[in-house]
């Protein structure tokens, strides 16, 4: 089994506030939060607006101090060795930021000094990689959201990361944009065997990304775990059959299933989860019901999400 | 010491390479030429009388020199304008990087938060230096080549001096004076750039930064001139960061320079402990 890369153990953040000069209730956002990122994970942290993402993504990094709680980077407690920790670590919080008047390159060396030394040609070879070569010698104050985007993940490759903690990193860009940064990170984690913690509203992407996830609501974790087992334990599957009703009574009989007819958008019989749809489609056919389709939930996650969360400020979800 | 020496270039990149860095050269450049066109054009005749109380002088030219200009457009532009320009880049240092975002982006990387604000305040430091002695060699230099050298003859209440009259300095001793009160004028910003500098680490916004760093500064200034508090005046770092005022006094108080240049190293100290501690404790949230 896989050491975790990164630990959050009992993660908590209460923020004291004031509404003006009065004194506001303290608000938690963040409460009793624990997560192991494995080596080689993509691992996705969903959640509405407001969930305590950020929060998280800022103590994880040691911008915000925990109120309880400790994180633990390799091994080495973020609180005690700040410095070591974060040399292992790639990172941006809510929107890459540099100086507009310096050019892309500049600002990658700039950054990138302050981890380290970096080797000749390592600033070429992650501007080729986020395809900003040509354009480096730009002021980024020229450049647009998707460029900014794109040269935020080059400073977090420099120099040579273990781990890349992103917050929303497609934010803002374009479908060829978002295709490209997916799969830079797909090939971060497989080819160069980097692990990645990425906060998303993105349900689609996370989908798309990631092998493990967790679900944040009002600063709790109310869900983890492998997306495979998840959408096994929680994907419905649909089966386009004629006759659903008495097809759901074969089904009951043969597998000893609950199935319910599904009205919507057309008649089909739309099963619990965990089912394996050849034995369905094995059973329906031996009964001589000719299966014209089974179809495993398209947006489970959107399901799960808004059954799981609270708020309902999520894109995607709704589709 | 290799990582903080990254940083100081680190800082350095990011404040030469901004067009407002150099904003305040210019602006010296241009108030030193209206003061040598001002000083071309006034006759002087009220400092005449009153100086002539104390001296036998002829006319302007008996008094207005080089060092005359230097030593006295210093007192406004020390007071009001270089204070000014250093809390404005203070503000942009910390507060303004905040704001931006790139103080996070500095921040998730390996750099101790200490090492970070002591950078900025060396790389303040260096600026407030190049500010004041840009400044004055500018105002020597223009001083010199349009009115000459000369004994430098003043009225002792522009310097505060708490005397009545007038003293005369030897030209001799002139290029060390100015040199003195530059010094002192740039250990007094250092002070006043440690105290932006805490204040740029405690707010979010480099505008909230400026407003109460001046707000501090205009009213220990504001202090200083009320009468029958004078029992307030030692404690107030404006009074100490004043003191190169003293080395236009006729005799050269070494002791009382001393005695400020100690008060505004403890200034100093305190003002840095309290913005390192308090920004290494500070969340990040902006």
């Amino acid at each position: 089994m896989n050491a975790p890369l990164l630990v959050l153990e009992r993660l908590a953040k209460t923020f004291k506030r004031r509404w003006g000069w009065r004194r506001a209730p303290d608000l938690a956002a963040v409460r009793d939060l624990s997560l192991e990122i494995n080596r080689g994970d993509l691992f996705g942290f969903l959640g509405p607006n407001g969930a305590g993402k950020s929060t998280t993504l800022r103590m994880a990094l040691g911008l915000i101090h925990p109120s309880a709680g400790r994180v633990l980077i390799d091994g080495r407690d973020l609180a005690r060795e700040r410095l070591a920790a974060l040399r292992k670590v790639g990172a941006f919080v809510e929107a890459p930021s540099f100086y507009g008047y310096l050019s892309g390159r500049k600002n990658l060396e700039l950054f990138a000094s302050l981890s380290g030394k970096i080797e000749h040609g390592e600033i070429d070879r992650v501007l080729e990689r986020v395809g900003l070569l040509g354009r480096e010698r730009d002021p980024v104050e020229v450049y647009s959201h998707g460029m900014r985007q794109r040269l935020g993940l080059a400073a977090c490759l420099l120099p040579r990361p273990e781990l890349l903690i992103l917050d929303e990193p497609t934010d803002g860009l374009d479908p060829h944009g978002i295709r490209d940064v997916r799969a830079l990170l797909r090939s971060l984690v497989r080819d160069d065997g980097l692990t990645v913690f990425l906060s998303s509203h993105l349900l689609s992407e996370v989908e798309n990304l990631c092998n493990r996830v967790a679900f944040l609501d009002q600063g709790v974790c109310v869900a983890q775990g492998e997306l495979a087992e998840l959408a096994r334990r929680h994907r419905r599957l649909t089966v386009r059959v004629d006759l659903p009703d008495q097809a759901a009574l074969v089904i009951k009989a043969k597998l000893g299933l609950d199935a319910d007819l599904l009205l919507s958008p057309e008649e089909g019989l739309c099963l619990a989860p965990g089912v394996a749809p050849e034995a369905v489609n094995r059973v329906l056919l031996d009964a001589g019901f000719p299966v014209r389709a089974l179809e495993p939930e398209a947006d489970w996650l959107a399901r799960f999400f808004l059954e799981h969360t609270t708020s309902r400020e999520i894109e995607g979800a709704a589709a | 010491m290799s990582a903080f020496l990254a940083l100081l270039r680190f800082e350095r990149a990011k404040l030469t390479g901004r067009a407002i860095t150099w904003v305040p050269f210019l602006v010296l450049t241009i108030v030193v030429a209206l003061i040598v066109a001002v000083f071309h054009r006034l006759q002087f005749n009220h400092m005449l009388q009153l100086l002539r109380a104390a001296f036998n002088l002829g006319g302007k030219d008996d008094f207005v020199n080089g060092y005359y200009m230097a030593a006295h457009a210093m007192n406004p532009v020390f007071q009001m304008l270089i204070p000014l320009f250093v809390v404005v880049a203070a503000g942009l240092m910390v507060a303004g990087e905040a704001e931006r975002g790139t103080l996070r982006a500095c921040l998730v990387r390996p750099v101790s938060r200490r090492a970070l604000i002591l950078s900025k305040f060396a790389l303040l430091t260096g600026y407030a230096l190049a500010l004041c002695f840009f400044l004055l060699l500018l105002l020597i230099g223009a001083g010199i080549l349009n009115f000459g050298t000369g004994n430098l003859y003043t009225l002792n209440v522009l310097f505060h001096n708490g005397n009545e009259g007038a003293s005369m300095i030897p030209e001799a001793e002139m290029p060390m004076r100015l040199l003195a009160a530059g010094g002192l004028a740039t250990l007094g910003m250092m002070v006043l750039a440690a105290l932006g500098i805490l204040v740029s680490a405690l707010v979010d916004t480099p505008a909230m930064a400026f407003v109460i760093t001046l707000s501090i500064y205009f009213a220990c200034l504001i202090l200083r001139l009320l009468p029958d508090i004078d029992w307030l005046y030692p404690y107030l770092f404006v009074t100490h960061m004043l003191r190169w005022q003293q080395c236009f006094f006729s005799y050269f108080r070494t002791g009382e320079i001393l005695v400020s240049t100690i008060h505004l190293a403890g200034y100093l100290i305190a003002f840095l402990s309290a913005a390192v501690l308090l920004f290494e404790e500070r969340d990040i949230k902006s």
